[in-house]
């Protein structure tokens, strides 16, 4: 049997029942069984509670007919959540040996929302533990290959969240992007991902990391699905009120002005990414659309900002782990875990708070300006999402500081609270996923999901999973 | 690489609450200093004039209505410890009878 690789067609087949949601619980959790020895993207796989939603789904199918997929948008959609959201009486670890047996007793926004949309939960995808990191190496419970080829990373921190999709072990995952998150593991694994709006998605129910950066996403091997998983977790729920519902919706036009930020294709570049943008842009001209080079001077201190006010925030949302009400005690932190606790506690201390926090806030100032003046002269952003194809498994683990450069030009969407959404674009000559990210002003999803699924249209871009 | 000393990595693992050995004092030591180095190429930034952004939001003291609303129960409250006695968290004793170590 095959399984469909979009929502659309699997609720196609749903509606035809050419197929049933209990075939597909079945096709998924057997090629997990099967493969993910090798790929180790699944922490946790929650069977029964699959089935039993299956079941539902397939009599809701058969009680209301097509009215289910209206009444239930996302139905017979198989999920893998990343381990940072809550889900009620499933394991949840962040891949930390600290919540290593912590059961919630509550479900994330994101997560809940999903479920009452039709979604059915198979389980937990492996992460950097905490979502610290770029590669998928800092989990406590083993690295997560790439499955394009398995000695290669699969870009982190979501990295089994986007391996899992890339293997086919489901239809749709979630992730979290505090810099990058979402859009590195989607580059690497050649699928789509969206960081959205900083308060567009709650992040109730989701382990803090940076408070003030985290944004929750998700990835699916289209747009169309991206949007169709969006309608369902944006909006104020009343738990996290930088969440709103009074933005400017954006105008969609037919052709569009798009800048090419020339700091993002400076030295270190590697050449075949950057051909490959190349060809994008040149695409996208070919389409009617207008490119323009812009610049965001300050794109080289973002990174930087990034690296004083993440830990900042992390030393604080870290410290509510004490081993008491749940989880263990904080000896079991990992390094990575304890670097950023402590990088937070040190800038944050006296003597230092002004010359390093203090001051990292205000160059936030400057690179949210400078983005806000180049959305008055462009309506969106092409870049690369990472300076590199995907890297070898061990390749930056000895050097965090090398680590860390991997998200150089994830930064600057995080620090602005924009909308960045990663998609792919072919393969490299190894065989490796390429693909860019497209960034627009704060709520101008809407016009990022149209050029991206006119891009998709123009390529002729059908999905594909890796072979395993 | 900024220099630092593995007094002060002592300082930050305390106020962290985390406890370290020599050999990860001197691991930490060159991990942090060699972060901390980098970070500080943001000195070069004119930032003056310039005010903090801690948010990107643009909202200011968000309220809501102050009702009665459901929330957890007691048993799933404790769900994740075994540290409970009487429907309170045991934790460990934080002060001392005075005259004792």
């Amino acid at each position: 049997m095959e399984v469909p690789l979009t929502i659309k067609e699997t609720q196609e087949a749903l509606k035809k029942r050419k197929i049933n949601c209990v075939d597909l619980v079945d096709y998924y959790l057997d090629r997990i069984e099967k493969n993910d020895e090798k790929i180790n993207s699944v922490l946790t796989v929650s069977k029964e509670k699959a089935y039993e939603k299956a079941r539902k789904n397939d009599n809701l199918i058969k009680e209301l007919g097509d009215r289910a997929f209206i009444e239930f948008p996302l139905i017979g959609v198989c999920v893998i959540h990343k381990d940072m959201f809550l889900t009620r009486g499933i394991r949840t670890t962040a891949a930390s040996k600290v919540l290593e047996d912590y059961i919630p007793s509550y479900s994330a926004t994101v997560v809940d929302r999903m479920d009452k949309a039709g979604c059915i939960t198979l389980g937990k995808a492996n992460q950097d533990a905490w979502a610290h990191g770029s590669s998928g190496e800092n989990s406590d419970f083993g690295p997560t290959k790439n499955p394009w080829n398995l000695e290669y990373v699969p870009g982190g921190s979501s990295s089994g969240s986007a391996a899992a999709l890339a293997s086919n072990f489901c239809l749709v995952t979630t992730g979290t992007d505090t810099c990058g998150s979402i859009r590195l593991p989607a580059n690497y694994c050649g699928v789509c991902g969206l960081k959205p709006t900083y308060g567009l998605v709650s992040r109730y129910g989701v382990i803090a990391m940076a408070s003030s950066l985290d944004s929750m996403g998700h990835f699916a091997r289209n747009v169309d699905d991206v949007k169709r998983i969006l309608e369902v977790t944006k909006g104020p729920d009343g738990y996290d009120s930088t969440v709103s519902s009074c933005y400017r919706e954006f105008r969609v036009k037919d052709f569009v002005k798009i800048g090419v930020p020339r700091e993002f294709f400076g030295e270190g570049l590697e050449v075949e990414v950057r051909r490959s943008i190349e060809k994008a842009i040149e695409t996208f001209e070919r389409m009617g659309h207008q490119v323009v080079e812009v610049g965001l001077p300050h794109t080289e201190y973002a990174i930087a900002a990034y690296y004083i006010i993440q830990p900042a925030e992390v030393s604080s949302n870290l410290a509510r782990y004490d081993g008491i009400r749940y989880g263990r005690g904080r000896d079991f932190f990992g390094d990575e875990a304890k670097r950023r606790i402590m990088l937070g506690s040190y800038v944050l201390s006296s003597g230092y708070y002004d010359a390093y926090y203090l001051k990292a806030m205000k160059v936030r100032s400057v690179i949210i300006k400078e983005v806000e003046d180049v959305f008055e002269q462009v309506d969106l952003l092409i870049a690369p999402v990472s300076p590199s194809l995907p890297f070898q498994l061990g390749e930056k683990t000895s050097d965090p500081l090398k680590m860390y450069l991997t998200d150089i030009y994830a930064a600057t969407a995080n620090l602005a609270g924009i909308p960045s959404l990663a998609i792919p674009s072919g393969f490299s000559d190894n065989g490796l996923p390429l693909g860019f990210q497209l960034m627009g002003p704060r709520f101008s999803e809407n016009v990022i999901f149209d050029l991206a699924e006119k891009y998709h249209r123009e390529i002729n871009y059908k999905p594909s999973i890796a072979e395993l | 690489m900024a220099s630092l000393t593995n007094e002060e990595v002592a300082h930050v693992a305390k106020l962290s609450n985390l406890k370290l050995n020599k050999g990860e004092i001197a691991k930490f030591r060159r991990q942090l200093a060699s972060v901390i180095g980098f970070v500080k190429k943001l000195q070069e930034v004119n930032t003056e004039n310039v005010e903090p952004t801690s948010q990107t939001t643009g909202l200011v003291n968000v309220m809501r209505k102050d009702g009665v609303c459901p929330s957890f129960k007691i048993d799933d409250v404790f769900y994740s410890t075994n540290q409970r006695l009487n429907n309170f968290f045991v934790i460990e004793r934080l002060l001392k009878e005075r005259g004792k170590k």
